[in-house]
């Protein structure tokens, strides 16, 4: 293909204990828009963080305008045309829309000052080259909504005319109208030569935008192919795979008291909640990343402020309340960032384990028992089976699964009824994967109502009695894994309804 | 009504400066006279000029308190120079050699060893203060006749020299920090350091430039403290401590701008001088200036809420 | 699954391990005896009653009363500029109540820890409740309590110097009441940091305050205590600086800023968390150095000069510490 910009072929790349890419090919030609699709930890970050010169590849090639690249720097790449927008977009906020267009580009005056108006007139028209009019180029990035931020970001990306742009999921936080605008101009750019390369979970953005698409699973391609030539029900399937998911976990429940009750719960990110979790059930929240799910669990804890909603825990109406009265309520939460929300990484497990539990194991509440800490941390530790030889060692030092456990040990030291775990099993290895599920299972087994988070949709249908599946903000599907399969979660995790799937 | 009350809250430590300036001249008479103002501009003048140095650093993300080590220490070293008899250029520079030389290593301990420059350049001032402590006994040192204070304190026409002096390092800073690519970047650096990287600026080499031109800045203060005493005086470092972080910190807010920015610090600078120079002519109590620049430091932060913005991080 | 249990008997007490903090402890508690025993043999003099207790545990001890506020400060996350003030204010404050009121000890007592602590209080709301950097705070109120000290000052005595009466004074010059309360300070610090709840609480919010907060800890209110209880320290300090020296002065207690930094950042490079055993092992190891290098002629203006050096010196070993075993923030 003579028109291909830019070609990677039988890339392979090996971290210590998983192999990220195995052969990978993945082309892009001029002027096409090309959907780059797979679950989480299927291999896309790796392959784009490849191509961008931070990581750099164990083998393969790559070749850019039909020269072959050996290493490169990122401040390269983008050199050579390739530009890369991801989810954080990275403007200053306290400076100017113009200002941030032209940062490290700034027109200049013959005396070596910058030359304002030159810089104003020149972002104006560079907005106006992806059709944007209406922004005042001297407002604060700050004061911008994000949708509009994410223009700024595209505005000073395309003034720099690269040949080829990488999105990483750009729509997750807008609106229908600001997507529309944003496809608009991504297909206007298309047109003028600009190939693009789209990752995404949401089905509508592949089938409305791509030309191609390619799906990675495990690190391994799975298939290239013309999206009209790939109805969504396959795309699917080739995304999660035929294996089978072992429902060893889960099982139907007969539903018992209500523990926790959540009605029209509206805040960032969620566009309306509800759910009600009974005692003894481990109920599933799934979603692709950006769905809503982490924004929804800080909501119940009282992290974030909610716009609107009712939530009850018990007979307690929980109103406006902080982490705090939330755990005196009986919620327990393991967060998504471990390390740095769940734990005081220079603190040993001990001091960990008791942390939220201090006060039941102190004398007036004051004065700390450390012999029943002790017995009580040890028996924790044998019970969670945590692999650590001392009590007294850091959490730093523990694998993520043991890090896991020590979070979760702390909530075994309060009265909670109510656990909420978001992703608990990131960066865990199999062995601790599985240990993990187990003790979630004993905690409802003891009568604890269990919200597990998760992205990875297998994991979430071999866990769990019943399950959530969220999308933009919303549910949109309650699933029984017993009744339903990882196609159909999937599906309606990227926004797809049933139909499709045949 | 929204909009008032967001002006003022930009602009309070300027309507302070304003209505502080009416009170004060009608309040006493002497102080609208051309001699008193301009006696008030030398006052403030080294106050400013070491503020500017002080922003510089602040600008690039870091802080700097070894200013108050520094400045004693290449003071005496310029008075015993030209006291020992050496030509008048062979004493400036080394006082400027010594300042970046100091500048500079505190820029490697930042920016190399990834140190937090509010603790390490506490503990620069302190070993400093040392070290000039041990070099002159705690005593002054006085130029007398060595050197001859008109260069810098005489006037042209009405204006002294100085005050000439501080207008065209302001103009320069300026345009620098305001104006140029450069001052810009310095900016994003000290604002956004992850930005930065990712629109392909190197925080180092910012950060360091930051340092000597802050170094620098502080050479130029030592000189002129130590002219205008006729003599580097044992109390020098110390006294200026506190003055030059308020104008700093003040001057973030005054044009309400919420980051540190050097006409600001020229207009705290001023708030500060008129203050104490109102204290003289107004025969206000003892007490009242300090309490009066503390009110105004925590009034001017808390305000303007730039207090999420925390220039210090005391994480050691 | 092979079974893991680990039981009571396997005691990290009975075993020396050669952890990274154990090993720094180790050292220092090493450096320290050599010291020691350096200047008793090598410095006449060193080793006599009356020298270890005048001369190195007395100043020492006020010393580490004032550090210890900033100690705790500190440990929570924050830092206190204003500690030399509020020592200086509350020492100046007890004895302008005794010349103007003429009353006697417990009074003096009661005026200087209030001021302490209502300092301490305005500190901590700004700083926790207000959201305001606590560098900037303190150092206004380095401002305000400067302001404050002449205030008071010209108003009891119209001067700068106040002189105690003479009971305050023998009381105050004897070393068992300076040692003695000091003890009983550190005593009190040390239980309420390592044997309570408050404590586990104050040091959680200084590792890592989301943390803290996402495990239900109130994190403000924590915050703020530790600002109470370093004004009521300072305050302390302040007097048992008073009474040893029996006058007080406009600006009393200043060059207690340089070892209230110094103090607890060598005692969390050597004990590996701020701690009140740190810096009262740090301020018994720089005042022995202090006083060994004072007997063997050494001229008071290096002093100024070591506490420097040294305080750079820790901090570029904690900095490579760091870098060393790879620590992210």
């Amino acid at each position: 293909m003579t028109d291909l910009i830019l070609e990677m072929k039988s890339i392979s790349k090996q971290f210590p204990g998983v192999q990220a890419l195995q052969d990978v090919d993945f082309s892009i030609r001029k002027g096409e828009i090309h959907a780059l699709v797979g679950q989480n930890g299927a291999g896309k970050s790796t392959l784009l963080k490849i191509l961008s010169g931070v990581y750099h590849k164990d083998s393969g090639k790559v070749t850019l305008n039909g020269k072959e690249l050996r290493r490169w720097t990122p401040q390269q790449m983008i050199d050579w045309g390739v530009s890369f927008i991801y989810q954080e977009l990275n403007l200053v906020q306290s400076l100017s829309v113009a200002q941030n267009i032209y940062i490290g580009r700034e027109p200049k005056n013959p005396m070596g000052l910058i030359d304002w108006n030159t810089m104003r007139a020149r972002a104006e028209e560079a907005l106006a080259r992806i059709g944007v009019s209406e922004l005042d180029v001297n407002t604060h990035v700050n004061q911008l909504t994000v949708a509009k931020q994410q223009l700024v970001a595209i505005a000073r990306v395309l003034d720099m005319n690269p040949t080829v742009l990488i999105l990483d999921e750009p729509t997750s936080r807008l609106g229908l109208e600001d997507a529309e605008r944003l496809f608009t101009i991504l297909r206007n750019m298309q047109e003028k030569g600009l190939s693009i390369i789209y990752v995404t979970h949401r089905l509508s953005n592949i089938y409305r935008l791509s030309d191609r698409i390619t799906v990675l699973r495990d690190g391994k391609l799975i298939i290239t192919s013309d999206t009209d030539k790939l109805p969504a029900g396959e795309l699917v399937k080739h995304m999660v795979g035929q294996e089978v998911v072992d429902l060893s976990y889960g099982s139907k429940k007969e539903l018992d008291q209500m523990l926790l009750q959540v009605n029209g719960l509206f805040g960032s990110g969620v566009n309306g909640f509800d759910l009600k979790l009974h005692a003894s059930e481990v109920v599933g929240l799934l979603g692709a990343v950006g769905a809503g799910k982490t924004e929804t669990v800080r909501l119940l804890f009282g992290i974030d402020e909610r716009s609107e909603g009712v939530i009850q825990i018990g007979d307690t109406v929980l109103e406006n309340h902080t982490p705090t009265r939330a755990i005196s309520a009986g919620m327990a939460l393991c967060p998504e960032d471990r390390k740095y929300q769940g734990l005081l990484l220079d603190n040993s497990i001990s001091e960990n384990v008791t942390l939220a539990g201090l006060e039941k194991f102190a004398l007036w509440a004051l004065f700390p028992n450390r012999k029943k800490e002790k017995s009580t941390v040890l028996e924790l530790v044998n019970r969670l089976r945590i692999a650590t030889p001392e009590i007294t060692t850091h959490s730093r030092s523990l694998s993520g699964g043991n890090q896991q456990k020590v979070v979760l040990a702390k909530w075994l030291c309060t009265d909670s009824k109510v656990f909420l775990f978001d992703e608990p099993t990131i960066g865990v290895d199999v062995q601790g994967k599985a240990e993990i599920y187990q003790l979630l299972h004993e905690l409802a087994d003891q009568g604890a109502g269990v919200l597990f988070v998760t992205s990875d949709i297998e994991e979430g249908l071999q866990v769990c009695d019943r399950v959530l599946v969220m999308y933009k903000g919303q549910i949109v599907a309650k699933l029984d894994p017993r009744e339903s399969n990882k196609e159909e979660a999937s599906l309606y995790a990227m926004g797809g309804s049933p139909d499709e799937l045949h | 009504m929204n909009f008032t009350k967001e002006f003022v809250q930009k602009y309070t430590v300027f309507i302070i400066l304003i209505v502080l300036f009416v009170i004060f001249s009608i309040a006493s008479p002497t102080f609208m006279q051309v001699d008193n103002l301009m006696n008030l501009l030398v006052q403030s003048t080294i106050l400013g000029i070491v503020g500017f140095g002080l922003v510089m650093i602040m600008i690039a993300g870091e802080i700097d308190l070894a200013f108050a080590g520094v400045i004693p220490f290449e003071g005496a070293i310029f008075a015993t120079l030209l006291t020992n008899g050496r030509p008048f250029w062979v004493a400036a520079l080394s006082t400027l050699a010594i300042g970046l030389l100091v500048s500079y290593v505190i820029s490697l301990l930042v920016t190399r060893l990834k140190l937090v420059s509010f603790v390490s350049t506490i503990a620069m001032m302190f070993l400093l203060q040392g070290i000039w402590y041990a070099y002159t006994g705690g005593k002054n040192i006085y130029l007398e006749d060595y050197f001859n204070r008109d260069i810098v304190f005489g006037l042209v026409g009405a204006v002294p020299r100085v005050v000439i002096l501080f207008a065209v390092i302001f103009i320069i800073l300026y345009f620098l920090t305001e104006q140029t690519p450069f001052g810009l970047r310095l900016r994003i650096v000290g604002e956004d350091p992850e930005s930065a990287r990712t629109m392909g600026l190197n925080p180092i080499v910012y950060k360091t430039a930051g340092f000597l031109i802050g170094g620098a800045i502080f050479a130029i203060g030592a000189f002129l403290s130590t002219a205008r005493m006729s003599g580097a005086l044992a109390t020098a470092g110390a006294n200026m401590l506190m003055p030059v972080m308020t104008a700093a910190f003040v001057g973030q807010t005054v044009l309400g701008m919420s980051r540190p920015n050097i006409p600001g610090v020229l207009l705290a600078a001023l708030l500060l001088g008129m203050i104490n120079n109102a204290f003289v002519l107004l025969r206000l109590p003892f007490w009242s200036v300090p309490i009066a620049e503390g009110l105004i430091l925590i009034i001017a932060i808390y305000l303007t809420n730039i207090n999420k913005r925390d220039v210090v991080q005391i994480s050691m | 699954m092979t079974e893991h249990v680990i039981s009571a008997e396997s005691s990290p007490r009975k075993k020396l391990r050669l952890e990274g903090s154990t090993l720094n402890i180790a050292a220092g508690l090493l450096v320290f005896s050599a010291v020691f025993v350096f200047f008793s043999i090598k410095a006449p003099g060193f080793f006599t009653r009356i020298n270890l207790i005048k001369n190195l545990l007395m100043p020492a001890c006020i010393a580490a009363v004032i550090s210890l506020g900033m100690t705790i400060v500190m440990n929570s996350g924050g830092v206190d500029l204003s500690i030399s003030s509020i020592a200086g204010l509350a020492g100046l404050t007890s004895a302008a109540v005794s010349v103007v009121f003429d009353v006697g000890f417990f009074p003096m007592l009661v005026a200087a820890l209030l001021i302490g602590a209502l300092i301490g209080a305005l500190n901590g709301a700004l700083v926790a409740y207000g959201g305001i950097s606590p560098f900037v705070v303190t150092l206004s109120v380095v401002f305000l309590a400067q302001g404050l000290q002449y205030l008071i000052a010209l108003g009891a005595v119209s001067g700068t110097y106040l002189m105690l009466p003479r009971e305050i004074t023998r009381l105050g010059s004897q070393p068992y009441f300076v040692i003695g309360i000091s003890a009983l300070c550190v005593l009190f610090l040390y239980i309420l940091m390592d044997r309570t709840v408050y404590g586990r609480y104050m040091r959680a919010v200084g590792t890592n305050i989301e943390a803290a907060r996402f495990s239900g800890i109130r994190v403000r209110f924590f915050y703020w205590l530790s600002f109470v209880i370093c004004g009521v320290y300072c305050a302390v300090g302040g007097i048992l600086l008073t009474f040893s020296e029996g006058m007080s002065r406009v600006g009393s207690g200043e060059s207690f800023l340089l070892d209230a930094f110094l103090l607890p950042i060598l005692g969390n490079t050597i004990f590996g968390k701020f701690s009140v055993e740190g810096t009262v092992f740090g301020a018994l190891f720089m005042y022995m150095i202090i006083n060994g290098l004072f007997i063997l002629g050494t001229p008071p203006e290096y002093i100024r000069i070591i506490k420097g050096g040294l305080l750079l010196a820790i901090i570029l070993v904690s900095g490579i510490q760091k870098i060393r075993s790879g620590d992210e923030a």
